[in-house]
């Protein structure tokens, strides 16, 4: 297993008690995740084992099967041939420097980078995104009107409604829900549509409304934003600014969005630009438009400063992955009932 | 053959035998018995060890699901069913008497296992009781947040566990608080 100059080397840590493994993680993940990348033990190409460990032993002799580059920790002053020694307790000097020797070796021993000479390879070479969105106006959306609704139902303190192609939808802020009756394919249809009128009559509601169920404002506004969004960016919004979430929202009872779990965590983690989620988490850009929009209109992000922060990378990611796999028939039958 | 787990904890009544039961596919362990305290006023029976539930993965690989016992008293069981845990589902029951305290308590009860790994929040009940919601119990939970020196934004949502679905969505959402690049390393 080798390394490119300048691309992260993937490490894993095995054998590890709690209090060595919690600090050198928060290393990683804090002070060296320019250069390394957390990754599962079978993945990785640099091995951190503590070799004094049952389990640190037992994963030391997969490792030199995978044949990964070592770095062993233990008490004593020898390890295997070919590996690195880091003896306990380190100190944190001695830690950079025998990451920097592995690091070292890793990239000595990688193959050249293949040259892009010929127009074969050049098909194969993946471009660089440069993601220039569409952008709509969401004022203008069936969207646009609920959130006008929304404010009018506030000023009155009580129901208004108004109509779209025959549709009455009746808003009340004060109960958090909406009330209307058509089909899902023809409520799609509403709210992808640019409306003729955007300006429609908005005009208080004097009867009860809570005689029949109604739907929860949010989980509708969630819905008709990402259909007007289609792939597109509302009009004002800058695909450079670094953003972060306030809130998840509340994903099992609401229309699931494909990448919504992972944007929620990565945004909730780290501040990123929409671009940054497009071309460095390599998110399908539909995607990130169609999530900007629906959790821009419920008021779940605020701007950030990029920090610099790292989402969060586990150890544990095959295992994770696998899970995942498992569970996906479940969350996908979730989307179905939304 | 590698196993793992994942802690499902929170008070009595929040739900965390019905989402083992509704989520796991091999026969899982339930320690009910007749509630015999102040349980009682809520329910039948409860949980006095633990509800446990396995899903079997590919390449032999497990990950149990293990439910803590919701009373206090069987604390000193929480630490040991956590050791070596993935992550924590923390469900917490709206309609209880005191929904905030709770989930104060678990926070505090947890905060180490939480800052090594991560924790989604399941706000159960929520249809039948309203109040105080997922707005009060966010608020709060950012201030327990900066106290405990915990993550600022968590997962918390409301959710029925005894729907299948639902509980997928949680603990999909754990996966991904765990490993924000699982999708991409696993396509």
């Amino acid at each position: 297993m080798t390394a490119h100059s300048g691309a992260l080397i993937t490490l894993a840590i095995s054998g590890c008690s709690d209090d060595t493994l919690k600090p050198l993680r928060f290393y990683f993940q804090k002070f060296a995740s320019a250069e390394f990348q957390l990754a599962s033990a079978d993945s990785a190409q640099l091995h951190l084992i503590d070799i004094d460990s049952p389990a640190g032993r037992t994963e030391l002799e997969n490792a030199q099967r995978r044949g990964q580059q070592l770095i062993c920790l233990s008490f004593d002053q020898q390890g295997p041939g070919g590996s690195l020694m880091l003896s306990k307790p380190f100190a944190h000097h001695k830690l950079v420097e025998v990451l920097k020797q592995a690091a070292a070796q890793l990239r000595r021993a990688a193959p050249p980078k293949p040259q892009l000479a010929t127009p074969a390879a050049a098909v194969v070479a993946k471009p660089k995104i440069n993601w220039q969105p569409e952008t709509y106006e969401p004022a203008n959306y069936l969207q646009g009107l609920v959130a006008a609704a929304m404010t009018k139902s506030s000023e009155f303190g009580s129901a208004v409604s108004f109509t779209v192609d025959a549709i009455n939808f009746v808003v009340c802020i004060e109960q958090n829900l909406i009330w209307y009756c058509c089909k899902p394919a023809k409520l799609r249809e509403l709210a992808s549509a640019e409306l003729a009128d955007p300006k429609a009559a908005i005009k208080l509601v004097v009867a009860d409304t809570d005689e029949s169920e109604g739907e929860a404002l949010d989980s509708f506004l969630w819905k008709v934003s990402s259909w007007a969004a289609r792939g597109r960016v509302p009009s004002n919004v800058d695909l450079n600014q670094s953003i972060s979430l306030k809130y998840w929202p509340n994903l099992p009872q609401i229309m699931r969005l494909p990448e919504c779990a992972r944007l929620c965590a990565i945004l909730s983690q780290a501040p990123r630009s929409l671009s940054q989620l497009v071309e460095q988490d390599q998110i399908n850009p539909d995607c990130v438009a169609n999530f900007y929009s629906s959790a821009s209109v419920l008021d779940l992000l605020q701007l950030s400063v990029d920090s610099g922060q790292q989402p969060r990378l586990s150890e544990h990611r095959q295992v994770l992955g696998k899970l995942l796999k498992k569970i996906k028939p479940y969350t996908q039958n979730h989307q179905q009932m939304h | 053959m590698t196993d793992y787990k994942i802690v499902i904890t929170g008070p009595v009544g929040a739900g965390k035998t019905a989402a083992i039961a509704a989520i796991c596919d091999e026969l899982h362990i339930q320690t009910d018995e007749r509630a015999s305290d102040m349980t009682r006023a809520q329910k039948q029976s409860t949980t006095v060890a633990m509800d446990y539930g396995v899903l079997q993965l590919e390449e032999q690989h497990k990950v149990h699901l293990y439910g803590t016992p919701g009373q206090e008293r069987f604390d000193f069981m929480w630490d040991i069913l956590s050791l070596g845990g993935l992550g924590l589902i923390l469900l917490i029951n709206n309609g209880a008497k005191q929904p905030l305290q709770d989930l104060e308590f678990f926070l505090e009860k947890f905060q180490d296992f939480i800052r090594d790994t991560a924790v989604v929040v399941g706000v159960t009940h929520t249809d039948s009781h309203p109040e105080p919601g997922l707005a009060k119990l966010r608020s709060h939970y950012t201030q327990l947040a900066a106290r405990y020196q915990l993550p600022t934004v968590v997962p918390i949502f409301a959710v029925d566990a005894r729907s299948k679905e639902q509980v997928a969505v949680l603990l999909e959402t754990l996966l991904y608080s765990l490993d924000t690049d699982l999708v991409k390393h696993n396509a």
